[in-house]
Order: structure tokens, then sequence, then C-alpha cells
């Protein structure tokens, strides 16, 4: 079969082409798993926000202007979607006892030797409320004013969240790096 | 290095990666939340117009049957239909039909076999009359002897209290009103008598009257004498009667009866039929570029037959014109070729290593498993089946021709898919399965299609007839319109009717 353009397969979905619709689900499904797996705590649980998120993203690209990154606009609907959904306990932030650990810079080698899959387990092995925030800060891009309205906390709650979440990861890498050595 | 440098080496790294997902389930679940119950729904339509149809027939049917038992008229309708069917067989009779010949005889003798039961029962009942008058006269005789000789009054009066007695009797035992019409034959005989015919209802009024006036006479013995008077029956104006009822006043029609009309015009039959024809199938791109995909399947598929065997239903006019509809089950076939390699990978005992001495240039041998590619390439069939339930509506017209029976019917299908089994092809090295039918390729509510035949028959009896003939069904579409063929079937073949037309 033709792999059609990008453009075509946001067409043929408003047009509500079963057979362009089914396109669009094989072609982005693995890109959007990723996405949902960094905000869930299992892959069921990822599998569920994906399927979710695909419907809405069916059911409203009528809505998509093609205007910005069609990627970054299905991205932030399974993000949505999986803050959401989770019968999570609203950002109930653990406090890990990491007051007394400076926020240092990450040096490459300690991580440079992870692979994509790793890197991400280790992320996800964040407490939820830390993990969130980093995600959304550092790998999604979100401004501390948008995290918080999008978690309905404060931006400033966002940032020091996001502090510990570094210092959290720190502390990790570091661990691993003395284990491999 | 600062941990920006850091979460943007890891933006990096997660930005492009893919996570193993199966695709086929997700679309499926999506597909079903998308469009729930799409199947079901037009299912239960085309079901639910089914039912109408053959609910609405069955109670026609039904309706004339209830409507049989009202139908038996009374004695003199009784006879006034038989003497309307006897000039209705004596027209038919002309085209020399043997078994409306028989029908005729039977009538015949059965208008035969009820005048003279009518005659001799009212010559029966006639008789007891005349006997019981004559008792009845033979006892106001001995009253008026008992008078004439002059018996004392006590006597007399315990006389008469015994002739009374003797008098109601008699008058419980005549023929009345209310015991009319109950029993028949007989009954309706003595309506005949008591109540048409004047001469005997004078003579039996006379009679029961006879007992009072007696005893009135032994005042007044000149009026006694009328007693002794025996009454007249007239058998001639009994018959006179008989032929009244069978040939009734043009006035004296019966009430009518619409269902009694319409049983008369039309006739109920069941059939069954059974077809077979060749499945010619199209396939049309929607666009240029599904027109190697076009070329693919039409390369691997071919047609083969289509069976098809239908119940029915049918209402016939008596000009010949008829509509029928039922149940028709339908099965097309195609049949899916194409090259099949098989890679086969086993191990077999061989030299794995060989060792060459670099001096004396020996050579070493060391066997061992080695492993074994086979690849096998053939020629693969699978065939796909189409099961379809249609309801057919038809009209038809047919004309006799003494034993023969010729006619052309038409009419439309309302078709559903049953099931879809078998795979088609959707790349040079993919398959779609038709059962599973992941994109909605095909339609289960396929809509409306023509269909016709020309047959030619025989009337093995008056009630059922063999008819066969060349039978035609437009293009049914089976594909959606997301699907990228456009697909559609064609039926020409041959079909074999029989019916069974009901009185």
């Amino acid at each position: 079969m033709k792999k059609r353009s990008e453009i075509e397969l946001i067409e043929g979905c408003k047009a509500q082409d079963q057979l362009l619709q089914k396109e669009l689900v094989l072609c982005y499904s693995p890109m959007l798993m990723t996405v949902s797996m960094r905000y869930t705590d299992s892959y069921p649980a990822a599998q569920d926000v994906l399927q979710d998120s695909l419907v809405k993203i069916l059911k409203f690209i009528p809505q998509y202007e093609n205007t910005g990154s069609f990627r970054a606009w299905m991205k932030r609907i399974v993000i949505n979607t999986a803050l959401k959904s989770k019968s999570r306990k609203r950002f109930q932030f653990e406090d890990v006892g990491l007051d007394h650990i400076h926020e240092q810079q990450i040096a490459p080698n300690v991580y440079a030797h992870l692979n994509a899959v790793e890197l991400m387990n280790l992320i996800n092995s964040l407490p939820a409320g830390y993990r969130e925030i980093f995600n959304l800060f550092a790998i999604e891009g979100y401004s501390h004013n948008e995290i918080g309205d999008l978690l309905n906390i404060t931006s400033s709650n966002s940032r020091s969240q996001l502090s510990r979440a570094r210092k959290l990861l720190q502390t990790k890498l570091l661990k691993l790096e003395k284990m491999t050595a | 290095m600062t941990n920006s440098k850091f979460e943007k080496d890891v933006r990096g790294i997660l930005d492009n990666h893919e996570t193993e997902v199966n695709t086929d389930l997700l679309w499926s679940n999506v597909q079903a939340e998308l469009y729930p119950n799409r199947k079901k729904k037009f299912a239960w339509i085309w079901f639910a117009t089914a039912g109408l149809i053959v609910t609405v027939l069955m109670s026609t049917y039904l309706y004339y049957l209830d409507n049989t038992g009202e139908l038996q008229p009374s004695i003199e309708y009784v006879n006034k239909t038989d003497v309307s069917n006897v000039e209705k067989i004596n027209r038919s009779i002309s085209a020399n039909s043997s078994a409306i010949q028989t029908k005729k005889n039977v009538v015949e003798n059965k208008i035969d076999d009820l005048k003279i039961r009518k005659k001799t029962k009212t010559q029966l009942k006639n008789s007891t009359i005349k006997n019981k008058i004559d008792k009845k006269s033979s006892i106001a005789i001995e009253t008026k002897k008992v008078q004439h000789v002059g018996l004392s009054n006590t006597s007399l009066q315990s006389k008469y209290v015994s002739i009374q007695k003797k008098d109601e009797k008699l008058n419980q035992n005549l023929p009345t009103k209310s015991n009319i019409g109950s029993d028949g034959i007989i009954n309706n005989s003595a309506t005949i008598n008591s109540d048409d015919s004047p001469q005997n209802n004078k003579a039996i009024k006379i009679d029961t009257t006879s007992t009072s006036q007696a005893f009135e006479i032994a005042t007044n013995p000149a009026e006694v004498n009328h007693a002794d008077e025996t009454p007249i029956i007239d058998d001639s104006k009994a018959e006179q009667k008989i032929r009244t009822i069978e040939e009734p006043d043009a006035g004296e029609t019966p009430p009518p009866i619409l269902s009694r009309k319409l049983k008369r015009a039309f006739q109920v039959g069941l059939g069954l039929r059974a077809g077979i024809s060749n499945s010619l199938t199209t396939l049309e791109t929607r666009s240029d570029e599904f027109s190697e995909l076009r070329i693919l399947r039409s390369q691997s598929e071919s047609n083969l037959e289509t069976v098809d065997f239908a119940i029915e239903f049918l209402l016939k006019h008596k000009s010949g014109v008829y509509i029928s509809t039922g149940v028709d089950y339908l099965r097309a076939a195609r049949k899916l070729e194409f090259n099949n390699e098989v890679v086969t990978v086993d191990t077999v005992m061989g030299t794995t290593v060989v060792y060459v001495h670099p001096i004396t240039m020996d050579s070493t041998f060391v066997e061992g498993k080695v492993e074994r590619v086979t690849n096998t390439f053939a020629r693969k069939e699978i065939y796909n089946k189409l099961h379809l339930l249609n309801i057919p509506i038809s009209i038809g017209a047919s004309v006799d021709y003494e034993q023969w029976t010729f006619g052309i019917q038409g009419g439309v299908l309302l078709n559903l898919l049953l099931k879809n089994k078998g795979k088609i092809m959707d790349s040079e090295s993919t398959f779609y399965n038709l059962k599973n039918d992941d994109a909605n390729w095909f339609r289960n509510n396929l809509g409306v299609s023509f269909q016709g035949a020309a047959l030619v028959g025989y009337n093995f009896t008056d009630n059922f007839q063999l008819t066969f003939g060349p039978s035609f069904r437009s293009p049914v579409i089976i594909s959606e319109d997301i699907n990228p063929i456009k697909q559609s079937q064609v039926g020409l073949g041959f079909q074999v009717n029989a019916r069974y037309w009901l009185d």
C-alpha cells in the first residue's frame, strides 16, 4: 500500500475515511505510545490512554486547523488524556528527603551509555508527581505556567517540584554510575 | 555542563523513540468506539422488514381460513350456492377439464341427494303431523260421544281432564318455531311445513284448539262436527317450496361478505425455489492510485457458482397476476489463487569445520549439525464464500394453455449480508481477511437489487405446478465506500420453482 503524506491523512480523517483513519492509527501509534508510557505506571494503562487519545484525535481532527505541528497536537491530546484519566492521587508530592542535596550538573558520561528504554525506565522510576513535571518541562517543553494550568498547581510549585525531580534523578544516575563502575 | 544540556539530550533520545504496540487490535478497539453497533443496527432493520412482510401474508392467509367457517350459510344459501356452482362448473366444463368434470358430478349428486332427503323428510313430517291430527280428532270425537250418551258430570269431568292432559302432551310434541334450525335438515324441513306452508299451518291451528272447542261443543253440539274434519297435507305445495328455495328470487341474495369475494378472486400459494447462476463479479477502482490493487485482485480471483434457495408465499388473482415474497438464501463463491512460498529451516548432519594443516596440508573434517533452508513454492487456493439473506418482493403474471403455464416475474431483493468468509489480497504479500473485515470494507446492509425471470411450467394437478426458466439478478454492491475497490456481483442463471396453490 502506498504511504500517504501527513496532509492526505489529515484530510482523509476529516472526511471520516476509515481506511485513512486506520492508516493514521497504524502510523502514529508507536510514537504516541511512548508519550503515553511516560505518563502512566504500566504498559496496559498506557494502552488504555492511547486508545482513548486516538478516539479523541479522530473525533476532534476537524478542529485541527493545519497550523503548528500535527504531531505536537496529537501529543498534547495524549498528555491531557493521561493526566485526566489516571485515578491518581492528585499531586500528593512525596517528600523523599532531598533538601540536603544541592542541584548539580549531570555529566554526559553518566547517561551516555543508556539507551532510550533505559532512560525512560529511569524517569519512570521517579514518583508520579515529579515524573509528570519533569516530563512536561524537560521533554515536552512546557513552561511552568503551562504546567501549573495543566496540573492545577502554582508555577512556583512546579519549579520547586522540578528541582526536586532533578535532584532525585541525579541521585539515581549517580547510583547507577557507581553500580556500573 | 548544565541540566538543560541533560534535558535536551534526553528529549532528543526520547522524542524519536517508538514503542511497539499491537496496532491492529488498537484500531479495532478505536473503530468500535467510533462506530458503535453499526452492523447490528442495519441487520435489525432488515429482519424487522422481513418479519413484517411474512406476518402480513400469514395473517391474510389465516384470515381466509377463519372465514371459511363463517362462510357456511343457512340451508337456503347452501342450496343456492350449489346451484350457482353448477352453473359455474358448467362453464368450466367447456374447457375440457377432467378434474372439473369430476367435481361437477360430485356437486350434482350432492344436490340430488339433498332434494331427495328434503322431500322424504317433508313427507315423513307431514305424515307424522297427520297422525297426530288423527289422534286429536279421535279424542274430540270421543268427547262428543260422551256428551251424547249423557254421562254424569263427574265422570265427564274426569274424562275431560285426562283428554286435556293428552291434548297438552300432543301440543308439546308439535313442531314450534323455537326448535327450528337447531337440528339441521329435519328441523329446516319442519320450518318449511310449519311456517311456510299455509295449508299445514291451518291444519295444525285448527287441531291445537280443538280440545277447548270440544268443551264448548257440549253446549253447542252443532259445531262438534267440524272437529271431525281430517286435515289436508298438500305435498305439491311442499315441493313447490323446495323449488322456491333452490331457485330463489333475484332479490334474495346472500349478504355480501368481503372475505368471500376476496376468496373467489384470489388464491394463496406456497412455493419452493432453487437457482444456480454464475456470480459475475466486477472490480472497479475508486481512484487511480488503487489500480495496481485492482489488477492484483482481478488476476488472483476468479468466479465460481452462486446457488440460492427460497421459500415463497404467493397471492394470485384469478386473472393470473400474482405477488410473491418470502425468504431467499444465496451463496456466492469465488476462488483466490496465489503463489505461496514456504521457507523451512531445519538441520542436517554435515561438515561444520574443515581444518587444514599448514605444513602437511592434511584436512580434518568435523561433522555436526548444519542449518538447511528450503524454499517451497506452491500454488495455493482459498475459497471465498459470500452468504446473503434476501427478502424478495416480486410481481408476476402467468397464462395457462392446457396443462402448460407460461409466465414472467420481476421485483426487488432486499439484501442482507450474513457472512463473508475467505481472503483477498491487499498487497503482493499481505491478505485481507473477509471474515474479520477489520477496515469495514464490506457492507452488511447491501441495499436493494432487482431480479427477473421468465418461466415455463407444467400443471401436474389443479394445485401443483412446476416451473423453470432463466433468471437475472441486477448488480449487488457488496463493498463499502472506504474499500479502495468497488465490488459488485451480477447473477445470470437458471431457476426451478415448485408451487402449490391452496383451495
